[in-house]
């Protein structure tokens, strides 16, 4: 064996074995989804990803939000007339897992420059399909 | 504006995942970018070196549910957080507390201040995360 994979596919096996079951290419299939299946992995009760309702070309809902000082706003009313508006969502708790790992933000100038590229390219592309305001948008 | 955004990109759409998607109004046009690099990463560089110095554009951040909060998906993991501890951070239930966390974020990424180069808003749990339902940015 030369791959974790097919590590973990002996280990899956030996498992199946140990409680008497063959393991069958069905089996281990039951196996390997259950804790999907079944709901119990925390990957898929708690994973909020999802494609949405939004398609190219839909209209853009404007959306209620709240101020960081309380205050009462809707997405469209950060909007400026004749300027973009690049819109950005996430959480603290949303990292990253890319080759700067160990490295503060700042000292990477991996995730600098794909952050930077990311939303320079949203914004340019966004110029150039209209010279309305418009919103780039980055997930969580 | 054009009458099909779609028309005027100028690279194929890549289905989802790995979308970047236009959805429009007639007098905004957003952009979808899926996936893009996780927030923690990606925010400050955006705030410190592109939002600073691009003054033809404004900049929002949405502070929408937490990806790993310790009481749904704990991950423990401590990367791209200044100050090197593991964030911990339980799902906030009300815009209020939302609201507590999304201050500690800019204030731990020096996102406050400058003069308002990034506005900041929070989806709001009370009201159901309409903005995370509307635009589902997971």
């Amino acid at each position: 064996m030369s791959d974790w994979i097919e590590v973990a596919g002996e280990v899956q096996k030996e498992a199946l074995r140990e409680f008497g079951i063959d393991p069958s290419p069905a089996a281990l299939f039951e196996l390997r989804t259950a804790a999907n299946r079944l709901k119990v992995s925390l990957y898929v009760v708690h994973n909020r990803a999802r494609e949405g309702d939004l398609r190219v070309g839909s209209a853009a809902p404007d959306v209620l939000l709240t101020g960081i000082d309380g205050s009462a706003k809707t997405l469209r009313g950060f909007e400026s007339v004749g300027r973009p508006l690049v819109v950005l969502a996430g959480s603290y708790s949303c990292e990253y897992w890319c080759e700067g790992k160990g490295k503060k933000l700042g000292e990477s100038e991996t995730d600098k420059e794909i952050g930077r590229e990311e939303t320079r390219r949203n914004a340019r592309q966004c110029r150039t399909e209209s010279s309305i305001p418009h919103a780039s948008f980055s997930r969580n | 504006m054009p009458d099909s955004v779609e028309q005027n990109l100028q690279f194929p759409m890549p289905p989802f995942p790995g979308t970047n998607t236009c959805i429009s109004l007639p007098s905004l046009t957003f952009r979808l970018s899926l996936p893009g690099p996780p927030f923690r990463a990606i925010l400050p560089a955006v705030h410190k070196d592109l939002a600073s110095t691009d003054p033809s554009s404004d900049y929002l951040m949405v502070y929408i549910e937490e990806a790993h909060a310790t009481d749904e998906w704990p991950i423990s993991s401590s990367r791209y957080n200044p100050s090197g501890e593991p964030v911990s951070v339980a799902q906030p239930r009300t815009v209020s507390e939302r609201t507590a966390v999304a201050k500690t974020f800019m204030r731990t990424f020096g996102l406050e201040g400058e003069g308002g180069a990034m506005s900041v808003a929070v989806d709001s749990p009370e009201e159901g995360n309409p903005f995370s339902v509307a635009y589902a940015p997971w």
